[in-house]
């Protein structure tokens, strides 16, 4: 039996082993048990204690932002020029795809915004490091390479 | 259960436009060889890659979102599909400007 108990969870043992007197008590041990399961869930869904951000990590967001900002204004420009060169080929075929064309091309400019949301979202209550890299891959990812044209 | 519906809707316009940027995509890769060869030229090793990538490309992007957002709720999860669609119409429309498509026949 002192073996048995020794390898169970302490606990459950205690609680096992004094069923009559230790009911009372088994009691909150479970609500206590539930209540640890039960907090690390809305940590997860991102409804957890607020963590205000640091000024540094506010300033370095801004920064950041403003980059993204940049970015949305040239893929903005150049998913314009890229419409109107497409338009003037749909025309003569007006078809379904030259519409869902046209969506896709202005889908483009929303990249940048959409990532930062994104980042933002999913990173909530998260550490600023974290944030900080998948902003950066965004930086990486979206560069208006069409931008440096005059180098290829 | 109407936000059931919505975000259904929504996760479906998404797909669909994925679905026609592959479709697209396989067009210009079966169309252009034939229009190539209708002008006597052949395709080169970097015209096919890029051909390829374009099929390819959209199909990553959309396994990439569902992996991102495979635990997440319906929000993000959809906020993840959109921010994909967009990241890839914006690498196909930087492909189409920055690499010349003269560049793809021999």
């Amino acid at each position: 039996m002192v073996n048995e108990n020794d390898r169970s969870a302490r606990e459950s043992s205690i609680a096992s082993g004094w069923t009559v007197e230790g009911q009372p008590e088994a009691a909150p041990a479970k609500v206590r048990a539930a209540d640890e399961a039960g907090d690390p869930r809305p940590d997860e869904d991102g409804a957890p204690e607020r963590r205000e951000l640091s000024s540094g990590a506010l300033v370095l967001l801004g920064l950041i932002g403003g980059v993204y900002l940049l970015y949305t204004y040239v893929w903005f420009s150049w998913a314009n020029a890229a419409s109107v060169a497409n338009a003037a080929v749909v025309e003569t075929s007006g078809s379904l795809g030259g519409v869902l064309q046209q969506l896709v091309f202005w889908v483009a400019p929303c990249a940048p915004a959409l990532w930062f949301v994104s980042v933002l979202v999913l990173c909530r209550g998260q550490r600023v490091w974290r944030m900080t890299v998948w902003l950066a891959l965004g930086l990486l990812v979206l560069v208006p390479l069409p931008m440096f044209g005059g180098m290829f | 259960m109407a936000s059931k519906v919505t975000g259904w809707v929504v996760f479906a316009c998404i797909t669909a436009l994925y679905v026609y940027m592959v479709v697209a995509a396989v067009g210009n890769l079966t169309q252009l060889p034939v229009m190539a060869s209708q002008l006597g030229l052949g395709l080169n090793a970097t015209g096919w890659f890029w051909l390829w990538f374009g099929v390819g490309l959209p199909v990553i992007g959309y396994l990439i979102a569902l992996l991102v957002g495979r635990r997440r709720r319906g929000g993000s999860r959809l906020l993840l599909l959109a921010t994909g669609l967009a990241v890839v119409a914006a690498v196909q429309l930087e492909v189409s400007l920055v690499v010349p498509p003269t560049s793809f026949f021999v």
